[in-house]
């Protein structure tokens, strides 16, 4: 029975952990993206970098 | 409005009347879909029998989708969108006018289903009052959200498989309702039904009033 | 012209502003404290039921799967709503909209597998056509297909417009569904997961605040990831335009040679 219990825990700890780590790569990666695509990079982060 | 919807709606049906999509395609395509439902539960009749107003349902529902892409595809095929926006006609009105084409065709499509179900399936056909009521209730209710959804996909390239995809889920309670209000005519005891047909029109009323107001904001661009 | 554009662009800032962002890190960080604290009181410190023994263990976690998953959808409904309505139109909004339900899905997912694996032992399937579960799992079709739609090409109006018009056909539909399938299964016997809460009459103190904690943590990590993801949008849209820009300057500086 515990099995089950294990589990289900599991699989909604992994898939939001997984979710939130997808969403703090892709904010990274376009963060990244904006700031050096163009010639300058003056992309106001505000102070609230990842 | 209704001006233009009765224009809309005739110019439709006259389109499928010269061309006989509906009924060289659609119509072939839901037996089809009657028989290998047959084929699929097994030639045991009384599976099948039990089942019918599901089966013959799910299949009113394919026509539809089917029906659907029939309906936009008539519009001028680039740009549709444009083409139906600069015809100056209420939008409310053509919304109507394309629903209300579009039941009519699947209206006589059930009819003939039910007809040719009750020769497959074995089932008869008792209280044909109570299945033609949620024919047409549901029947409303399917073409108002699949011609809202239609609008809302135009123009899009994955439409052939996005379709499918919003009207089913949306269009649940009506396979429901529609499913049960027929097992209740088909069983005798239509009384039951009675429940179900008041869910069948709320849905038809709201979705219809819905694509009513939502179509002229579909159609607007930009 | 275009110059200008840039410039004014690059001059927005792209996150919020110092004092959001720490709100977001604490609420963050006191939803992963909380998530953890449930877990060690859900799996260690509470005790079996007396019914279901330690199946009452997913409890403390599937309804408020199901819970943020109804939030989601309702600011998802919402937000749609404001940017329907001209006053407020902007296409924030849209972008909210978008963000809610994408979480949305997430979570309804969860609370699939979370009934589905309660259910299990307890009843000996994998799935039941209850009202519940059952509404769950259109919403999930549903809802996927809302996120299917947000990818249509088109002006950011004509897409808010079309979105904005998708995610409130969803909503309302909802209750209809779920009035539905409550008639539909309730001519049959089917157990339901709100049926055998109910005749769980007495709660052990322990349980209920762990339920609670619960509630509280998983919503604030839905808080938590609704701004990332609608932050996430926001920079999405910008690298967007910015393309756009980039792309434009470009055949600019190819007319001049």
């Amino acid at each position: 029975m515990t099995s089950y219990v294990l589990a289900g825990y599991g699989v909604v700890l992994a898939s939001l952990a997984a979710y939130a780590i997808s969403l703090v790569i892709r904010l990274r990666s376009s963060r990244q993206r904006l700031g050096s695509g163009l010639s300058s990079s003056d992309v106001d982060e505000g102070g609230s970098g990842s | 409005m209704w001006r233009d919807a009765r224009l809309v709606m005739g110019k439709d049906l006259r389109i499928e009347m010269r061309s006989r999509v509906s009924l060289n395609q659609v119509l072939p395509f839901a037996l089809a879909v009657l028989v290998l439902f047959g084929l699929a539960l097994g030639p045991n009749l009384h599976v099948l029998a039990a089942e019918t107003a599901g089966l013959v349902w799910m299949a009113v529902l394919f026509s539809c989708v089917l029906g659907v892409q029939r309906s936009y595809s008539i519009e001028s095929s680039d740009a549709a969108r444009d083409g139906l926006r600069l015809s100056g006609l209420d939008p409310a009105g053509i919304f109507l006018g394309k629903a209300g084409a579009l039941a009519l065709q699947l209206f006589v499509l059930e009819i003939v289903l039910a007809l040719v179900a009750s020769v497959l399936y074995g089932t008869a056909l008792s209280e044909a009052l109570v299945l033609a009521v949620t024919c047409v209730v549901a029947t409303l209710g399917l073409s108002a959200v699949g011609t809202l959804y239609g609008a809302l996909a135009l123009g899009v390239r994955v439409r052939e498989t996005l379709l499918p995809l919003l009207f089913f889920p949306v269009v649940a309670p009506v396979l429901m309702g529609a499913m049960k209000a027929w097992q209740a005519g088909l069983a005798g005891t239509p009384g039951k039904a009675a429940g179900w047909l008041e869910l069948l029109t709320v849905f038809a009323v709201a979705y219809g009033a819905i694509g009513t107001i939502a179509f002229g904001p579909l159609l607007e661009d930009g | 012209m275009t110059t200008t554009v840039v410039h004014e662009l690059r001059a927005t800032p792209v996150a919020k502003r110092p004092f959001g962002a720490r709100a977001l890190r604490v609420t963050g960080a006191l939803s992963l404290v909380g998530i953890a604290a449930t877990i060690w009181l859900g799996l260690w410190v509470t005790p079996p039921d007396a019914f279901m023994g330690n199946q009452v263990r997913l409890l403390y976690i599937h309804p408020p799967m199901a819970w943020v998953a109804f939030l989601a959808y309702g600011i998802s409904f919402l937000s749609s709503l404001a940017y329907l309505w001209r006053r407020t139109r902007a296409t924030a909004w849209d972008r909210l909209a978008g963000a809610a339900a994408e979480v949305g899905v997430v979570f309804t997912g969860l609370t699939l597998v979370t009934g589905s694996i309660w259910g299990r032992p307890t009843w000996g399937t994998w799935w039941t056509w209850d009202p519940l579960l059952t509404t769950t799992a259109l919403l999930f079709v549903l809802y996927l297909g809302y996120l299917a739609i947000r990818h249509i090409p088109g002006t950011d109006e004509t897409r808010g417009k079309r979105n904005a018009i998708a995610a409130v056909v969803a909503f309302i539909d909802v209750p209809v569904v779920y009035f539905s399938v409550y008639l539909w299964q309730s001519l049959h016997q089917t157990p339901s997961i709100l049926n055998l809460t109910t005749r769980k009459t007495t709660i052990h103190g322990s349980m209920a605040w762990t339920l609670l904690l619960g509630f509280c943590s998983f919503t604030m990590a839905f808080f938590w990831l609704l701004v990332e993801r609608y932050r996430l949008a926001g920079l999405e849209a910008r690298e967007e335009s910015f393309g756009l820009q980039a792309a434009l300057e470009e055949r600019r500086l190819e007319g001049r040679t």
